[in-house]
């Protein structure tokens, strides 16, 4: 069990709203490797946001296990999780949730202030961390100014500055145009290259197909998964696949 | 191929080499391959059609130079390639009928079809997705526009068998 840095046994959550029952996710086995990049795929409504916001302790499960890095998360008092989600997990939102007040760079650094990191620790990683992304010249700008992709560049800076355990990534592309999501894939790729173990949910084929394994979800629950080979010989690819008449 | 010979050569006369050389530099990860043999081929065919012509360029200081220069009809029938447009949507689907067939046959789950047919599109666009995030694609966007394109149209078969899918969800409720 321990070979996992994220395990999920019978997770379930159940939304009560004035009498009604919503059922979000059902019994949920799921689990990440070290250095894994996973994908959780699924039409809008299925539970992916709700998964990843028990996963990132920011919300409770109804009932089931949460296994991160070998502690239980779902046995931990409030306290207990803030600690977990501030050293161990990197989020990020679907709707970015940057602090629109404050510059980029304090965005950024902000988290590591609050993880204990001396100012001087933050700022280095912050600066890294911008020019990493190629937004270090945006690092003054508060968010309200900057693009879409920018905005989702320095989401991904803030979830990666604490250099957590696991980076649970929500619809790392959604509202993006082909171009500026393709820079965002091409830079979770390159993090994930660098180790970082990462899981992402999205309803985006394109994003999913990112991962090395996609899990399919469906109405809160899981129904099946596919493990995505590498390939070699990646040279003759567009050859065989696309055909093309020479005219 | 031979268009793109009839587009190379309408920029400038160009030795038969030369030709092959600019060929391999665009397409030959596009492309299958061509040896020196075929592209001979296809160039003295061209001239028997009065596509193109050979001519000697003289010159000063070295051996003269044959190459090879576009005609006059040449020239029209690279045109009328341009100006052709393309009908039809670029659809070729194979699996719809197949998967009528195995609703009809009642001896296989429709869904299964489905599922197997989606692992094979998610990992086609595994592939060209690792391929259009390679570093060198940055120097080559006319390869990466290539790839992107076939990426849309794997985005879209993946998002159709999800319709497949549940309408044959609801047809079992
Ligand atoms: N706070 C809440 N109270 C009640 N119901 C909720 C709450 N949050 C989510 N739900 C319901 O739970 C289900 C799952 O929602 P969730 O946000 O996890 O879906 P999702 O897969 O992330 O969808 P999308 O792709 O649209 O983001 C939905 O039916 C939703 O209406
Ligand atoms: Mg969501």
């Amino acid at each position: 069990m321990e070979t996992y840095l994220l395990e999920t046994k019978q997770l379930t959550k159940v939304y009560r709203n004035n009498g009604s029952k919503v059922h979000a996710l059902q019994e949920v086995d799921l689990a990440v490797k070290p250095g894994e990049m996973v994908a959780v795929m699924g039409p809008s409504g299925c539970g992916k946001s709700t998964l990843l916001h028990i996963l990132g302790g920011l919300d409770n499960p109804t009932s089931g296990e949460v296994h991160i890095n070998g502690q239980r998360l779902d046995k931990m008092s409030e306290a207990q999780r803030a600690v977990l989600r501030r050293k161990q997990v990197g989020f990020m939102f679907q709707a970015f949730n940057l602090i629109g007040n404050l510059s980029v760079g304090d965005n950024i650094e902000l988290p590591a202030l609050v993880a204990g990191l001396s100012v001087r620790q933050a700022r280095k990683r912050r600066d890294a961390l911008l020019e990493d992304l190629g937004i270090s010249d945006k690092s003054r700008n508060i968010p309200a100014q900057l693009s879409g992709g920018e905005r989702q560049r320095v989401a991904l800076a803030r979830a990666l500055v604490n250099q957590p355990t696991i980076l649970l990534a929500d619809e790392p592309t959604g509202n993006l145009d082909s171009k500026t999501a393709y820079e965002v894939l091409r830079l979770l790729r390159q993090t994930h290259m660098q180790g970082q173990t990462i899981l992402i949910v999205t309803n985006d084929p394109n994003v999913a197909s990112l991962a090395q394994r996609v899990v399919f979800m469906r109405d809160g629950r899981i129904i099946n998964e596919t493990i995505l080979q590498e390939r070699d010989d990646t040279k003759t690819l567009l050859v065989e696949l696309l055909n093309l008449e020479g005219g | 191929m031979k268009n793109l010979f009839l587009a190379l050569l309408a920029r400038q006369p160009t030795h038969g080499y030369e030709l092959m050389q600019m060929y391999e530099g665009m397409f030959s990860t596009v492309l299958p391959t061509l040896n020196a043999g075929q592209i001979y081929t296809t160039l003295s065919r061209m001239e028997r059609d009065g596509l193109v012509r050979k001519s000697t360029i003289v010159q000063a200081h070295r051996p003269d130079k044959r190459v090879y220069a576009l005609t006059e009809k040449g020239g029209e029938v690279l045109q009328a390639w341009f100006n052709e447009v393309l009908t039809g949507p670029r659809i070729k689907d194979n699996f719809y009928l197949k998967l009528m067939g195995a609703g009809l046959s009642g001896t296989v789950d429709p869904s299964q079809l489905i599922k197997n047919q989606r692992r094979e599109y998610l990992q086609t666009l595994h592939n060209l997705n690792t391929l259009s995030l390679e570093p060198e694609m940055t120097e080559n966007p006319s390869k990466l526009v290539l790839i992107q394109g076939a990426m849309l149209h794997l985005k879209a078969d993946l998002e159709w068998l999800d319709l497949c899918e549940e309408m044959f969800n609801e047809g079992a409720r």
